[in-house]
């Protein structure tokens, strides 16, 4: 049994809805849930999730109800998510799908550190179009034609390593969006964002600017 | 470490590192990272200066490891 299937089944054992949760075979794990239809969860060890790997694991696993991408640093490609969502496969993390099993929502759950804030920028009628390169960078395309690179930070206080291994990992942005709506930026995060280029911003800042261009 | 792992529940370590940026940090990284290739490990990354500026060992009841490890 390998490591992250391991410690997924003992972490989802402790669910309270779960009655039961099995590895099927593979990194494919069943779970039995109280009043509703067993999941089939796959648990992946990736750091990446293209959608190639994605396809590979529904191929392997054709009745997926959800991809579990273990690790905490775990990035999601966009194709990926494309491709899960219009397959209606649930993804995210190993938080997201314990949620999920909760609200009986699993085939359709996405990863809950930027489902909120994705739907915020998706619902800003000034923005027309939205290419989301990975799970947490998305460029914007505003009605005004001007386009911004945004880049979530989902930890509580944002740090300046947080800011430089955003842009290590995914290149150029114009802004760090710190979605977390608790907590601020350290000052050496904000520090870090200028030296690099890109601003650390709240949404309210975000939609401010996102407004006036 | 912090957080629920202290607790010995949740899905995760959850480990607090405090240090400078620069060419020590990013061995460390490297480090890590092939250390922790089969281990659910949560990492965060803070100059001292954070730390003093946020408060987060305290406010977080972060424990060190050699504390912990001590306990065990």
């Amino acid at each position: 049994m390998s490591w992250q299937v391991n410690y997924a089944l003992e972490y989802i054992r402790q669910n309270r809805k779960v009655a039961s949760a099995e590895q099927v075979r593979g990194d494919a794990i069943r779970i039995t849930i109280q009043e509703q239809p067993d999941v089939v969860a796959v648990i992946s060890a990736a750091y990446t999730i293209t959608a190639a790997l994605a396809m590979q694991y529904h191929t392997d696993f054709p009745n997926m109800d959800f991809l579990c991408g273990y690790r905490k640093n775990c990035v999601w490609e966009g194709g990926a998510i494309s491709y899960l969502e219009t397959n209606g496969i649930g993804w995210g993390s190993s938080g997201t799908l314990s949620t999920a099993i909760h609200e009986d929502s699993v085939r359709a759950a996405s990863h809950k550190d930027y489902f909120f804030s994705y739907r915020l920028i998706s619902q800003m009628r000034e923005i027309t179009h939205i290419d989301r390169e990975f799970d947490r960078v998305s460029t914007m395309t505003l009605a005004s034609g001007n386009t911004f690179r945004v880049g979530m930070i989902m930890e509580y206080e944002p740090t300046a390593n947080a800011v430089r291994t955003l842009w290590e990992r995914f290149g150029r942005i114009d802004v760090a969006w710190h979605i977390n709506p608790n907590g601020n930026p350290t000052r050496s995060a904000i520090d870090a964002g200028r030296s690099l280029g890109c601003e650390v911003m709240t949404w309210d800042e975000l939609k401010a600017l996102l407004r006036s261009r | 470490m912090f957080g629920s792992s202290l607790l010995g529940v949740g899905s995760d370590f959850d480990i607090l590192i405090v240090g400078p940026a620069g060419d020590p940090l990013c061995r460390l990284k490297a480090e890590l990272r092939h250390a922790g290739q089969e281990l659910p490990l949560d990492v965060l990354f803070m100059l001292p200066a954070e730390v003093e500026e946020t408060g987060f060992v305290s406010s977080e009841g972060c424990i060190s490891l050699s504390q912990l490890a001590e306990s065990n």
